[in-house]
């Protein structure tokens, strides 16, 4: 074997079997799973009846009255909107609400509620007009308030007696 | 002539030097416990310039507490090496049948890079996290995809 062979078999052992071992790798890929996570809390309402709705007491007269509440505003005492009656005492509803995110609330008053003593009845109404406003803006850490009021009309020749009954308020967010 | 070819070899083995780096997933991108609004909210961990916490986009109800920019670290083995990092659009997390999506990574992690030196170097993962509106309560988990290529100078 002539040197020139030798160094021939040594080259072509470079170019086919040794160079693409040795040929720097310019660039590499790798892939990294990365975990993601998240846990989500439902938010918290609750409503609770502080005062309740109470139109104080009235004196009828020899005609129909109505007496209105306007705690659209806050809290109210009762008035003598038309008619002769008079009132003393009594004070509009109010409901804590409470939550764990600030929020829009919103209030779903009644059209109208029912007091009743035994078979005689007054009705209650404009609820919705003379309550704390909706949408209600409830924050965390506080009471937030919402005030009820309303018109309540007395005839004439209502039976003098102590009358009550209820009404369902619904909070949303 | 033996010790001639020997010496050719040598020669190449000398000459050529492979870089590569090592890649570790150190801790996941966490949301944290959120409080949801019931009008859904938009979860933001912005880890462009380094790790942290998720915050509610402005206008946000929805309450976040603890939570983190998810870690990746990579040992590079050569300074100027040029790290191209790809991630993915978007990630689905699930709890059950329940779902959120994850995306904008790319925006909220860190960019491409060119190592200065070998010391490790951390890939800080954000992303903003979407929650629908009534979205149901529980842990949510996933995990998505990240390449890495790596150039070697």
């Amino acid at each position: 074997m002539n040197l020139k062979k030798i160094f021939f078999q040594n080259f072509l052992c470079f170019l086919f079997i040794l160079l693409p071992l040795f040929i720097p790798l310019q660039a590499f890929s790798a892939s990294v799973t990365l975990d993601a996570t998240a846990t989500i809390e439902a938010a918290a309402l609750t409503a609770t009846q502080q005062n309740s709705l109470n139109f104080g007491t009235i004196i009828i007269s020899d005609q129909e009255s109505t007496i209105r509440i306007n705690a659209s505003a806050g809290a109210a005492t009762p008035s003598v909107e038309s008619g002769t009656a008079s009132v003393s005492g009594g004070g509009s509803g109010l409901i804590y609400v409470t939550t764990n995110i600030d929020s829009n609330v919103t209030i779903v008053y009644p059209a109208s509620a029912t007091i009743a003593n035994a078979a005689n009845q007054l009705t209650i109404n404009n609820i919705s007009a003379n309550s704390t406003p909706s949408p209600l803006n409830a924050v965390t850490g506080t009471n937030n308030e919402i005030h009820v009021g309303g018109i309540l009309t007395v005839p004439a020749s209502q039976t003098a007696a102590t009358y009550t009954g209820t009404m369902s308020i619904t909070v949303n967010y | 002539m033996k010790f001639k070819s020997f010496f050719f070899i040598i020669v190449l083995l000398t000459y050529n030097e492979i870089y590569c780096a090592e890649i570790t997933a150190v801790s996941p991108i966490n949301f944290g416990t959120i409080t949801a609004s019931f009008h859904g909210d938009i979860i933001q961990i912005n880890a462009n310039f380094g790790t942290a916490p998720p915050f509610v986009l402005l206008g946000g109800k929805s309450v976040v507490s603890g939570g983190q920019s998810g870690l990746v670290v990579l040992k590079p083995d050569s300074p100027g090496q040029m790290v191209n990092i790809a991630y993915p659009v978007s990630i689905e997390i699930t709890n059950g049948a329940n779902k959120m999506k994850i995306r904008d990574f790319s925006s909220n992690s860190t960019q491409n890079f060119v190592t200065e030196n070998t010391s490790p170097v951390n890939i800080n993962i954000g992303g903003v996290l979407e929650i629908e509106s009534n979205q149901k309560s529980g842990s949510y988990s996933g995990s998505g995809i990240i390449n890495i290529i790596i150039n070697n100078p």
